[in-house]
Formats: structure tokens, sequence, C-alpha cells
């Protein structure tokens, strides 16, 4: 049989009541103890997400817009676009990044090809960093002494736009004229000698073919022209504001 | 009942529950007003600050690179508009930008947002400027090379 309400006497009551009262304060200071640890966990992962989005917009477009310069076919540096001249780019300073590629004075920059700075304009700590793949072009100049075997003509290993004939044969013959392809480049009656510069087209391989009359050594005709070589390298730009 | 009553009016513990619910839900007031006084005196203002900085600087460096990219590569006489959309407002407050020569500036009643950067333009651009405020600007380069503007414009408005 339970005990009714009124049965319980007065000290036991008051009792229960006293220590009921207390367990609610410590419940309290759990409570905020986990917001306090909810908030700053919150507080924590917006801060993550918030440094993680935070990049320097204006050095990114500095740094953009400095290898865009670069590699523009107006730059100093670029043959085509996307194609940078390598002896060009040794001319490359720091000075000239400020003058002629629009970079900021106070900017810091380093510009490298492949790893290696080309140039540099103040100290680079941090920054950022764009890398571009582009062609590297570098010229050399090639000689070609062709020896005629069966017929008077040569075909030149590389495509080119200009080659410099240099002709000196041997006395008692004559050249007549030297054609490009189909097309009659050098003529003269009197006999060729001498220097020539010829423009070529780079659409096709050319083959030059001489009309002589008497024999043609090895050294009689003389072949210079520009090769070109095209290598791909990787153009890193950094900018430090 | 009068016994009920009777022993009603001897408890003297009756406010006890009152006294002690006041004094939890005050300290729970107490707790979030301190931390809500935290979060927006300490902790988020910063957080607002550098947010519009690096709005201010995105926004600087997108209208940049788009003047950059309207300037035609072709000589001869041209005529070329870009619209660019870019933020309303910046910390809830209008923003101008400013383009004379070849400095692009953000101009903002917090300096602490106000910035300032370089726009490469070639040698075929004769002069470059504009005013405009926030929101969408169109970028207009006309005319031939060597003597081309660039200029900074609101878009206009439709005749509705």
């Amino acid at each position: 049989m339970s005990r009714s309400r009124d049965d319980i006497p007065q000290a036991e009551r008051s009792r229960q009541n006293s220590g009921r009262g207390q367990t609610e304060l410590p419940a309290l200071g759990i409570a905020f103890l986990f917001l306090t640890v909810a908030l700053l966990i919150t507080v924590a992962a917006a801060d993550t997400a918030f440094t993680a989005a935070d990049r320097d917009a204006i050095e990114r477009q500095a740094a953009v817009s400095l290898s865009d310069e670069l590699v523009d076919e107006q730059s100093s540096v670029a043959a085509r676009q996307n194609v940078l001249n390598e002896s060009a780019l040794d001319q490359l300073s720091g000075t000239k990044l400020v003058e002629e590629h629009g970079l900021d004075d106070d900017h810091a920059a380093t510009v490298q090809l492949d790893g290696e700075t080309v140039a540099e304009h103040g100290e680079v700590t941090d920054g950022t960093t764009i890398e571009r793949i582009v062609s590297q072009e570098s010229y050399e100049l090639e000689r070609l002494e062709p020896a005629f075997a069966d017929s008077l003509s040569v075909s030149l290993p590389r495509r080119t736009d200009a080659v410099t004939l240099t002709l000196s044969p041997p006395p008692g013959t004559t050249v007549r004229s030297v054609r490009a392809n189909n097309e009659t480049v050098l003529k003269s009656e009197d006999g060729l000698d001498g220097s020539f510069e010829l423009s070529l087209s780079t659409l096709s391989t050319t083959t030059l073919w001489f009309e002589a009359a008497g024999s043609m050594p090895r050294g009689s005709v003389e072949i210079e022209y520009l090769a070109t070589e095209t290598q791909k390298s990787t153009l890193t730009v950094t900018v430090d504001e | 009942m009068a016994d009920h009553l009777a022993n009603l009016k001897q408890d003297e513990r009756a406010l006890s529950p009152v006294v002690e619910k006041t004094f939890a839900s005050g300290l729970a007031l107490l707790y979030i007003g301190s931390m809500m006084g935290l979060l927006l005196g300490g902790v988020v203002p910063p957080y607002e600050t550098a947010t519009s900085e690096e709005l201010s600087e995105r926004t600087l460096a997108t209208a940049a690179s788009h003047v950059e990219d309207t300037v035609p590569e072709t000589d001869g006489e041209v005529m070329v508009s870009k619209t660019v959309d870019l933020p309303e407002t910046i910390q809830n407050t209008g923003y101008r930008l400013t383009l004379d020569g070849e400095v692009l500036t953000l101009e903002h009643p917090d300096a602490d947002v106000e910035r300032e950067t370089s726009v490469v333009l070639d040698e075929r651009i004769e002069t470059a400027e504009g005013d405009v405020s926030g929101g969408t600007v169109v970028i207009y380069v006309e005319g031939e090379a060597g003597e081309r503007t660039v200029q900074l414009k609101k878009p206009e408005r439709d005749g509705t």
C-alpha cells in the first residue's frame, strides 16, 4: 500500500526538496560547457573554411597578366603567341619586366623557365605562382655544302624562309640559274658567282636545282640558313605583392 | 482540505523554486548575452573586414582582367564593349571603380577595403579612363590603333 503525500513526515520532505533544487545548477553548467565547446568548434570550422578560401586575388591577377604579357605576340621575348625567343629571353631583366611588361614597380617578381631564373625584380619571399607551358624557340645557323652526285640539286633538310646561297664555282664552270622547287630564283647568262639571299616558302620542303655547265665539286655551293629549334618548356611567373 | 492549507502556510520554502528558476534563467541570459557579445564584438568583425577586403580584391582583380581582355589584339579601327557583372556593394556600401591610365582603383568609404591595381594596356591604347559605381559595368574600347580609348561606363538603360 502506497503512502499518500500527506503521510510523508515534514522533515523527510524538506530533505528531499533541498536535494532536488541544487541538481539544476550543475546541469545548467554542463549545458553551458557543451554549448561553449560547440561554439568553439563551429568558429574553428568557419575559420578553416575562411582561410581555405582566402587567396590574394590582386597578386594572382598581377601574375596572370605578367605571364600573359610575356607570351603575347607583341612581347619582346616572344616570337609568336606562346612561343618564346630564347635569345631575347636572355636579355630579359627585372627592369624590363617593369618597363615593358607592365609589372608594378612595387611588386616583386621572378620569371623562371624550366626552373631556371630568367629575370628577377625585387625579392620574392612567397607569392602567387602561375605556370604555363610555352614553346621555346632558338635559332641556329646551319651550313650545308652539298656534293652533287646524280643531279645538281639539293633538298634543304629543314623548312626555312630565307637562305644565303654562296656560289663559288671552279674556273671553267658557269652556273646559269638556280631554281627553288619549280621557280627560277636566280638567273644570269654570264654565270652566277657570289652570295645571294633567297626568300623561300615555309609551306613545303625546298629543293634547290642548279643549272651549270662544267663540274660542280663539293664547296662550289654553300647554303646557310637559320634552323629553328622548338622545345616545350614551363614558364613560371611568381609575383609577390 | 483545511489540513492541507495549514501545511502550505507552514511551508517556508514556497519561494525557493521561484528564486532558483529566476537564478537559472538569469544565468542562461547572462551566458547567451556574453556569448553574443563575444561573437559580435570580438570574433565576427575581423571576419567581416577580412571578407570585404577579399571581396574588394577579387572585384578589382576581376575588373582589371576584364579590362585587359577587352582590348583587342588587332590593328585598325575597333569598337568593342564588354559587360561585366561585379558586386553591387561591398560591406553593404556602394563603391566606385576608377580607371586612370594604367591604374584601376576601388574607392570605398572604408579605407581598409580600398584597393589599387595596375592594368597592363598595350601601346595601341592612348587613353584609359572611367569612374563608375559598382554593379554592372560596361568596358568600351574604341578607335584606331594608337589612338584607342578605354572607358568604363554604366550600362545604358533600355527605353522602358
